[in-house]
């Protein structure tokens, strides 16, 4: 498991022990934004290559993550949960177009310049990486940036409601497309 | 010879942590003998180390404090019983308080908190009435007293300087202007998908900044703050404050000679002047001021008009071109200006009473070109956009709050609760309406949902820029004039006893209120909500309604 989720299953534990007794919504929720906000925008960033769908994405798993605590039942693994819900609505999202409209009008978005999700994107994956993920179906997509997030493939397959045989053809499939997209070249900086 | 897509598979399994230690030595044996496909897997495991990668950059600040914000709430609707009844208890004992204290004696006041023994109340001291047949006189508005702009709201600022913190500005330029998480045009600063268009309002709490070449201002719209560029890089002015014009009014001679339209300065210390008196036109009513403060519109009917039906004119704030910009055999009146001062919304009544739909809402250009019918419905209202107008429809015996898409389209009923015939009033993000019913209601025009603010009659619902809403309460036992937040705290009075039916407005610059009376018609007075002062502007006795507060934008 990557660095970051691990400290972030720390923080939440010590907040959940912190708690224990007086179960408090706001010092969970915001531990959990704290720790996860920034890999789950980055995971629906993939998803969507939209930093404004990302940004819906982000903000309707956390406000669902409130109503699952506030209504006593925070889940065990609020890391794996939120990727689960954030995946979901992503799939839905493709289907509906439509996620946490209620307040669209107050997300930000960026249209000019270079915008925060151009540079990641061409920084961090490089373009051609880019352009390969774009090609995937939703669910490799899905698979693969799971993955890059340290899920394995029991709870990936978990996450995109496929069998665990299904999921692994899936994943090495689309390993195989994208160096097939790359020709072989990654990225001048890796 | 081994195969390539067997050790590729072997490859993503590995990268997957699915390779048992069996299948990781058979992967490395084969890597070891062949170098394709040792490069491939290298360029593989590159494009998982690349993906791994931790991200550095997250979601705007917005988005975590509308998660914050929801964990905060506690579930707003679960509080809605509770803050009606708070609400309700407040209402009636502030009603009841100052029915003891004040009495029904016309116009009086009560200052909402700590009462003074006796709250001033200035009378006009109008100069001598100009006939009505004077020739039109230019206004020109008058600066307020500083010490009477008292700000209700934040600091006061210069009565006519520049913009400044606590001013309500409009946008003055042309296209949109996008509201950014930080000053300056930088990738970090993010931008809200809610941009301002023209005319649009807001309210600035913070600035000015330099940044990128930019004066900016924090601004708040709504549940949204972020910043503004008020200025070009050249200096010519996006935003510019909103300052307090004249108000116009309609007068009726006492002796019968006939009516005009009159302007005074909001301290009543102005000379009062006819902005216009036309032989050709008689009852005046529903002035309304283009949001530029440039145009007056107002509804009249012609001498000459055969069946008296009412028509839409509209008039320079000089008194001068005087246009009417519908002439037709039925009623056209309610008009409304979009925010960008370029068409007027209105009510079109068919005279005949089989007529199939009560009335129609119909879009016009302010220079009476481009008539578009948007279909059934009164009481026009235009979001603050300008994108939406909001209207009360009704069916059935009763009527209902509609949003319809300004050019036509997306029309739809956003809440089944019966609605009073009059008009809602948007919220200053354009999120929320507050509409009468049995009490004061507000209603999310995304999802309908319905949050009581008052459970006492309330009506003439007006929402403030600096988002505090006015309400007028007819037909309670003690009518006066209140506030409340749209949570439904901090009811408060803000007039004595109103005997007759006042309708509040906000003057442009947020903060005081208009008073007047829209049934027999009798005076207008300002009222300062901070401290309950009353300014009369129009002598006792005399026939005088219909004011509206010409906006001044620079």
């Amino acid at each position: 498991m990557p660095e970051t989720a691990v400290a972030a299953n720390v923080v939440f534990e010590d907040v959940r022990s912190r708690t224990a007794d007086r179960p408090n919504v706001v010092d969970i929720v915001s531990a959990a934004y704290d720790a996860l906000e920034r890999p789950l925008y980055a995971f629906a960033l993939g998803i969507t290559h939209s930093g404004t769908a990302a940004e819906d994405l982000v903000q309707e798993s956390f406000l669902r993550l409130v109503r699952e605590v506030r209504a006593g039942r925070p889940p065990d693994n609020v890391r794996a949960w939120l990727y689960r819900v954030c995946a979901n609505l992503a799939t839905s999202r493709g289907r509906r177009a439509t996620i946490a409209t209620r307040y669209l009008p107050f997300l930000a978005t960026r249209e000019v310049g270079e915008t925060p999700e151009a540079r990641h994107l061409r920084l961090e994956l490089g373009a051609e990486l880019t352009a390969a993920l774009a090609d995937l179906s939703h669910d490799e997509r899905t698979g693969l940036l799971l993955s890059a997030g340290g899920f394995h493939g029991p709870e990936i397959a978990d996450m995109i409601g496929r069998t665990h045989g299904a999921t692994r053809t899936m994943l090495t499939r689309a390993r195989l497309k994208v160096q097939a997209r790359l020709s072989g070249e990654v990225d001048r900086r890796a | 010879m081994h195969d390539h897509r067997q050790i590729l598979a072997l490859a993503a399994a590995a990268i997957d942590f699915e390779l048992d230690p069996l299948g990781r030595s058979q992967l490395e044996a084969a890597l070891e003998a062949c170098p394709l496909c040792r490069r491939q897997v290298s360029a593989m495991r590159a494009t998982a180390t690349i993906l791994r990668r931790p991200s550095d950059i997250g979601t705007p600040s917005r988005v975590r404090d509308v998660v914050i914000g929801a964990a905060l709430r506690g579930g707003r609707r679960t509080l809605g019983l509770r803050s009606l009844l708070a609400a309700s208890l407040s209402l009636l004992v502030v009603l009841g308080g100052t029915a003891v204290i004040v009495g029904n004696r016309g116009f009086g006041i009560v200052p909402p908190v700590s009462p003074p023994a006796s709250a001033p109340i200035q009378t006009a001291t109008a100069q001598a009435s100009p006939s009505p047949t004077a020739s039109p006189t230019p206004s020109e508005a008058q600066p307020s007293d500083p010490a009477e702009t008292a700000p209700a709201i934040s600091p006061s600022p210069g009565a006519d300087g520049p913009l400044a913190v606590g001013d309500i500005a409009a946008m003055v330029t042309d296209g949109r202007l996008v509201i950014r998480t930080q000053p300056g045009t930088g990738a970090d600063s993010a931008i809200f998908k809610t941009k301002l268009f023209p005319g649009q309002r807001v309210l600035t709490i913070e600035g000015p900044v330099e940044a990128s070449g930019y004066p900016w201002f924090r601004v708040r719209l709504g549940v949204i703050e972020g910043w503004v560029a008020a200025a070009s890089q050249d200096g010519v002015p996006w935003l510019a404050p909103v300052r307090n014009g004249l108000i116009a009014f309609v007068r009726a001679a006492a002796d019968g000679s006939g009516e005009a339209i009159y302007t005074i300065a909001p301290d009543a210390t102005g000379e009062q002047s006819v902005l216009l008196a036309d032989p050709g036109v008689f009852d005046y009513s529903q002035l309304t001021w283009s949001p530029d403060g440039q145009r007056l519109a107002f509804v009249g009917t012609l001498a000459d008009a055969v069946n008296g039906s009412s028509e839409i004119f509209v008039v320079d704030a000089d008194g001068s071109n005087l246009v009417q910009i519908t002439q037709n055999e039925v009623d056209d009146d309610s008009p409304a200006w979009s925010p960008d001062s370029t068409q007027i919304a209105f009510r079109r009544t068919e005279l005949d009473p089989s007529a199939p739909v009560d009335s129609n809402v119909v879009v016009i250009g302010a220079d009476g070109s481009g008539v578009k019918l948007l279909g059934p419905g009164a009481n026009p209202v235009w979001s603050p956009d300008g994108q939406q107008l909001a209207m009360t429809v009704s069916g059935g015996g009763s009527s209902r709050v509609w949003v319809q898409a300004a050019d036509g389209g997306d029309r739809r009923q956003v809440t089944d609760v019966s609605v009073a015939s009059a008009p809602p009033s948007w919220s200053p993000d354009g999120q929320h309406l507050v509409f009468s019913s049995s009490g004061l209601f507000l209603v999310e025009v995304a999802s309908g949902s319905i949050t009581p603010l008052t459970a006492e009659p309330g009506s003439m619902p007006t929402w403030s820029i600096g988002g505090t809403i006015a309400f007028s309460t007819i037909g309670s036992g003690s009518p006066g004039i209140f506030l409340v937040d749209p949570d439904g705290s901090g009811l408060r009075r803000v007039s004595g006893d109103l005997g007759l039916t006042p309708v509040p407005e906000w003057s442009p610059d947020g903060r005081r209120l208009l008073l007047s009376d829209e049934g027999r018609g009798s005076q207008v007075g300002v009222v300062d909500p901070s401290s309950g002062n009353l300014t009369l502007l129009t002598e006792d006795g005399g026939t005088n309604r219909s004011p509206a507060w010409q906006p001044r934008l620079r």
